[in-house]
């Protein structure tokens, strides 16, 4: 199957290094062939019409419209790249895209298409070796789907959000936008209204669900917008690790990526949620992931920001509950015309809860990294620690690199720390490892690798054969 | 001035009834009036804006205030107020000292005869006006103009201090000539946090320092309000804290101070305010560096209702080094709001920047500061620092470090830690026989020693330091 893959491994580290952020490796296309897509624009028809095809609810029509008023009433965000935002033209976007009838459970009744889309990326291998399941979104539909059996015994509900609305409604409703209102944000509102696809997981009291679960997302359409939703509820007492990677070919006029990530920690459980987001350089990433962390529950966000043309992505962690924890890890690299805007926001509303956020980007070619958080104390929130670190590598004078923390404390018997730093690749250590006869840029490589470090090492070994590609061409693959 | 709209701070009768009662030159009043157009066109700031965020602007009305001065008379010499009694003793030898008390509303600037002989100037700023009319000029309204990398554009209230200032003063070094940390120039502001038949007053204060090429000076200003009634004048801390929820906005101080710091010059300035529980103080401090200037700024905030600071370090030319230092000391309701920017704006610059904040009972600070790096100023070092102690309950603080880096060939970092004070330490202290209450105020004074300990002026942190350390004991 790697035979069939569309890259040769660069053979030197400064090949490597010369191809972070270049080319897209994954930018082709296949012809679209499509069971349904929507016109262009947003009107209510459309959303009825959303609603009607996926045979909702009645509430959950209501709920669209009324996310629909608001994104409608809502003004664009005011800070942040508000030049990029406002090119957006919400009447040149596709909201939704059906491209084949069902959700399969199994890969030979794929459409050739879309499988060949997956072969290419080494989905199939990576299932047969280790996936427990795989929700592979293609378009706004999930397309394919497989649970492992062990999973369902032990009543994990892993499936695609619209499977899991019309199979658990209950569960859904009592839990579907009570950590993200539509009202949130503009981009939330969006999603709120349109949202097709995205993955449910529910794992109940005490099931520690040791492989990690993960989705696929491709965007193929032009100017399609993908809203996906996304909903994990971890029961009291359980475990379970998501992992999200996203991949999108190259195409000329831009994409809309608005998708809304809910997580609930019950007391004692644990979520931790991997991203690697990889978008061409034409999409637009509005994302709004939060989670909510009760009682000894713990939750972390291992977020790796790579592609798009506008990420602005802070994720969110509540600690409601009196000694919950929350981690926020990511990196961010920006090439050129790229804007990466990511940070995160732990809100400390709970005595005793802790928090650690480690942020790490990259500009290169004229790209732009910033780092955007906030951490909050609560009055009567005692005894929180909290500890924020940033790092920023500039490659070149083109580039840019800024940092906007925001440290709100409200409560005494606390500490708060925060640390940035920006510089360039240090002299002393390219003249150590060039006295030791690397060229500069294999020991420039080799420091960038060593940067990105606590995060690759964050990453399951087991990860999908096409996401490690990406890591190890993008970062890892620098060194041999 | 008893017809309020006649001098309030937002009527065109006060810009004018300036000009001419001072007499002032044709191109200070075109001054005036222009920022004054641009002052009433530019909207109020409200919390909502991010620079102001948390603030009690909004129930700020400057149609409200009085404007107040200028001083005139310089009768009654004796009668100088705590502050700067315990001041002049402290600092044992001066060079110079000016003096301006709203209470006594007495005015006076001496200045050390060898230093006027080598052509320093150290006086009012309607003086200067009057006596170096090109100089003040030069400073007053072309030095904007003049300066390129001033990127921000004036806000509201530099607009009102361009149009509406009537106190402070212009101090001018020419080329070589050193004023010592020995014996440096002093200066006191004093207004009255009182109203005026029902009106809060309004003090627009300028102060302009000149540092020529290779010149040296070393300067102290304190800043202070207090109730003319009372017998411990400058000591209006001592106002029972129960008084303090009531307490209404009597006073506004907008103070605008430009520091110019030449080539290879080195500037020390020592700022301390100790204001009362009524006074919202509004200040904007713009420094710029020149090539290897060296400016070295220490400000100690001791009170106020609210306090609105910007300070802005502007390094205009290669090579040059500042090094801005800052305590803060809040109690009661207090709300301390600092903004700092160092921008770096040429190639080899150095900045520093260490804020220490501690807060008693339920004062609330917000500290937001930004290091621009911008492309040209490769090989740029910025380091920030702020650090919060927590003392009081329900005392609060937000700290807001910014990073904006368009050059790679740079050292940029920053640090903000909040919290309460060391519990080890505490315990290493009472375990040695100290109460709770000592420990704890040994600890606070020596977070603010560190900073301090770094003003070369001579007697000046002793005399912070004892300032503070009675504000922290109560």
């Amino acid at each position: 199957m790697s035979a069939d893959l569309a890259f040769e491994p660069p053979s030197t580290e400064s090949a490597v290094i010369a191809e972070i952020g270049n080319d897209y490796k994954y930018g082709f296309s296949d012809t679209e062939n499509y069971v349904f897509k929507s016109g262009r624009g947003l009107t209510r028809e459309i959303v009825c019409k959303i609603s009607e095809m996926k045979k909702e609810p009645e509430w959950m029509l209501k709920f669209r419209l009324r996310a629909l008023d608001i994104f409608l009433k809502k003004p664009m965000p005011t800070w942040g790249n508000c030049g990029l935002l406002n090119d957006i033209d919400f009447d040149n976007i596709y909201y939704y895209i059906k491209p084949s009838q069902n959700s399969e459970k199994s890969w030979d009744d794929v459409p050739e298409g879309i499988k060949n889309t997956f072969d290419r990326l080494g989905i199939p291998e990576a299932e047969r070796k280790f996936l427990a399941g795989v929700t592979a979104q293609y378009e706004s539909e999930v397309v394919y789907h497989s649970i492992r059996e062990d999973l369902e015994k032990e009543g994990v509900i892993f499936l695609d959000m619209d499977t899991a609305l019309r199979e658990h409604p209950e569960i859904v409703r009592e839990h579907f936008a009570t950590v993200i209102p539509a009202a949130d944000n503009k981009f939330s509102a969006l999603n709120s209204a349109v949202w097709s696809g995205g993955s449910f997981i529910w794992v109940p009291p005490g099931v520690k669900v040791e492989i990690p679960l993960q989705a696929y997302f491709r965007i193929n359409a032009e100017n399609m917008g993908q809203f996906e939703r996304t909903l994990i509820i971890a029961e009291p007492g359980s475990f379970v690790h998501y992992i999200e990677g996203c991949t999108a070919p190259t195409y000329s006029t831009d994409s809309l990526h608005s998708a809304v990530v809910e997580l609930i920690a019950k007391p004692g459980a644990h979520i931790r949620y991997t991203t690697i987001q990889n978008w061409s350089k034409n999409v637009y990433n509005l994302v709004t992931k939060r989670a909510v962390a009760h009682e000894d529950a713990k939750v972390e966000w291992v977020d790796g920001n790579l592609g798009s043309k506008l990420t602005m992505k802070y994720p969110a962690i509540y600690l409601l509950g009196p000694r919950a924890h929350g981690e926020v890890l990511s990196i961010a690299f920006a090439g050129e015309d790229q804007h990466q805007d990511a940070g995160a926001k732990i809100i400390h509303a709970a005595p005793d809860t802790t928090s650690l956020i480690v942020s790490k980007s990259i500009s290169k070619n004229g790209g732009r990294t910033s780092y955007r958080g906030l951490i909050k104390v609560y009055p009567k929130a005692t005894g929180v620690k909290s500890s924020v670190k940033c790092d920023a590598l500039l490659m070149d004078d083109a580039s840019r690199s800024d940092t906007y923390p925001t440290m709100e404390v409200d409560e005494k018997d606390v500490n708060i720390e925060h640390e940035a730093t920006v510089s360039k690749v240090g002299e002393e250590q390219l003249f150590y490892l060039m006295s030791r006869g690397l060229t500069q840029d294999e020991a420039t490589a080799m420091i960038v690798n060593g940067f990105f470090e606590p995060f690759t090492k964050e990453l399951p070994l087991e990860y999908a054969v096409e996401l490690n590609r990406l890591i190890q061409l993008e970062m890892e693959g620098s060194v041999g | 001035m008893s017809d309020a709209k006649l001098a309030n701070t937002i009527a065109r009768e006060r810009v004018d009834g300036l000009t001419v009662s001072n007499a002032e030159p044709k191109w200070l009043k075109e001054s005036r009036l222009a920022a004054w157009e641009a002052y009433l066109q530019t909207p109020m700031p409200t919390a909502r804006d991010d620079e102001w965020r948390k603030t009690e602007i909004d129930a700020i009305d400057l149609s409200k205030f009085v404007a107040v001065g200028p001083i005139r008379s310089t009768a009654g010499q004796e009668n100088k107020n705590a502050l700067y009694l315990s001041c002049i003793k402290s600092v044992a030898k001066n060079s110079g000292v000016f003096d301006e008390d709203y209470v006594r509303q007495s005015q006076s600037c001496s200045l050390d005869k060898d230093l006027a002989a080598k052509g320093v100037i150290f006086l009012s700023l309607t003086e200067a006006v009057e006596k170096h009319p090109q100089l003040a000029e030069k400073y007053l309204v072309q030095a904007k103009a003049d300066e390129n990398h001033r990127k921000a554009g004036d806000d509201k209230f530099t607009l009102m201090n361009r149009a509406l200032f009537t106190g402070g003063y212009f101090l001018y070094v020419p080329k070589n000539v050193q004023i010592s940390a020995e014996a440096p120039l002093l200066a006191f502001i004093n207004l009255t946090d009182e109203q005026k038949e029902g009106h809060g007053q309004a003090f627009v204060e300028r102060l302009i320092v000149v540092a020529e090429d290779l010149s040296e000076v070393n300067l102290m200003t304190v800043v202070s309000s207090s109730n003319g009634t009372s017998s411990a004048a400058g000591n209006a801390v001592e106002i029972k804290s129960a008084n303090r929820k009531a307490a209404e906005t009597a006073t506004l101080a907008n103070i605008f101070v430009e520091v110019h710091v030449g080539s290879q010059a080195k500037v020390n300035l020592v700022d301390c305010s100790q204001f009362a529980e009524n006074v919202f103080a509004i200040s904007r401090t713009s420094t710029y560096i020149g090539r290897d200037g060296n400016l070295d700024y220490t400000t100690a905030s001791l009170g106020a209702k609210q306090i609105k600071s910007v300070i802005e370090t502007v390094m205009v030319d290669r090579g040059g080094q500042s090094d801005i230092k800052g305590i803060v000391l809040g109690d009661g309701n207090e709300h301390i709001s600092y903004n700092t920017i160092q921008e770096h704006a040429s190639p080899d610059t150095t900045s520093n920047i260490t804020f220490r904040v501690a807060l008693k009972d339920s004062a609330a600070s917000i500290y937001q500061g930004i290091v621009k790096v911008d492309k040209a100023a490769q090989r740029t070092n910025a380091f920030q620092s702020n650090k919060n102690l927590l003392l009081g309950s329900e005392a609060r603080a937000d700290s807001i470090p910014k990073l904006e880096i368009l050059a790679d060939d740079v050292k940029c970092s920053h640090g903000a830690t909040v919290g309460p004070v060391d519990k080890e330490q505490l315990f290493y202290m009472m375990a040695r026989g100290l109460s709770l209450k000592v420990a704890e105020e040994l600890i606070v004074t020596g977070f603010f020693a560190q900073v301090l300990n770094t003003i070369t002026i001579a007697g000046a942190a002793e005399w912070i330091n004892a300032l503070a350390a009675e504000k922290i004991h109560q």
